[in-house]
């Protein structure tokens, strides 16, 4: 999906389910923002689906 | 609407069917009486087949196909599924899954649109390069027009004789009669489903990603950096 796309996700997201969760999450987003360096004005994402075997 | 009191055109009749007897039976009818049908399943057309013509002064009747929503049996030998055209995608899915099957048909509209409609809108899915378009899933189509039912009788998933006269309902937009009935080709069951998400720092490169990936360049590793840049 396209950046467009990616920021109207991020605003469906529901609320973190505790403040475990929030921690976590601020984390990824600033790993992701501050550490990778990603724009998030210009950042798309890839859904992969895998299929299979469970082995 | 209510401020200029005008109603637009709208149906005057919904009909619910719950077979194909009586989906003859009302073409039938309709032929008679000069009445338009419109066969309606998920309502997610995006082709605007579903607008009514604003100044149509036949009757106008929405035929329902969502009653029709069984699966009337799956050969797990031949791997194919016989299921009433108004059965919505997800119900579809569910259903299946007890025989430990899956059709793999996945369009954005999956939880509204129903089988009928994929069939009638030629419709496309989001894991078509897997399990195909529907054009690919669907092996018989049983549907009634004003001058009869059609059905190619084929017990098999695939036949290697003759043009396929299937080309000409895929894509009719209920323009030429009322889809009762499918035959799809069916899967089994992935034992197991790992959604995966990958960030891209834009556009271009996810797109290059997705190119390289579809025509199997991508090397499997990425999965692991996927897991890690997942949000």
């Amino acid at each position: 999906m396209d950046n467009k796309q990616f920021q109207f996700g991020m605003a469906l997201k529901t609320e973190d389910k505790n403040k475990f969760h929030e921690a976590v999450n601020a984390a990824k987003k600033y790993f992701i923002t501050q550490i990778m360096n990603f724009d998030p004005n210009k950042m798309t994402l890839c859904t992969i689906l895998f299929e299979g075997s469970a082995g | 609407m209510l401020r200029t009191s005008k109603l637009e055109r709208c149906v005057d009749y919904v009909v619910y069917i719950t077979s194909h007897e009586q989906a003859e039976f009302l073409i039938k009818a309709a032929k008679q009486f000069n009445v338009v049908l419109i066969p309606f399943g998920g309502g997610t057309n995006v082709t605007q087949s579903l607008m009514l013509e604003a100044h149509e002064k036949r009757t106008i009747v929405s035929v329902d196909m969502t009653r029709m929503n069984k699966i009337k049996w799956v050969d797990k030998n031949n791997m194919m599924a016989s299921i009433e055209a108004g059965i919505i995608g997800k119900d579809m899915e569910k259903e299946l899954s007890k025989y430990g099957v899956m059709c793999g048909h996945e369009p954005d509209s999956v939880e509204f649109s129903s089988l009928g409609g994929w069939v009638s809108t030629r419709a496309s899915g989001m894991k078509k390069n897997r399990y195909g378009n529907i054009d690919d899933i669907v092996i018989s189509i049983k549907i009634a027009t004003p001058i009869g039912t059609f059905q190619k009788t084929q017990n098999s998933p695939r036949v290697s004789s003759g043009p396929d006269i299937h080309e000409f309902i895929l894509g009719h937009e209920g323009n030429f009669g009322i889809i009762t009935e499918v035959i799809v080709k069916v899967k089994p069951l992935p034992e197991k489903k790992i959604y995966e998400s990958i960030l891209f720092h834009d556009l271009e490169v996810g797109i290059k990603f997705m190119y390289d990936g579809t025509y199997g360049f991508m090397q499997l590793e990425c999965r692991s950096f996927g897991r890690l840049a997942s949000v």
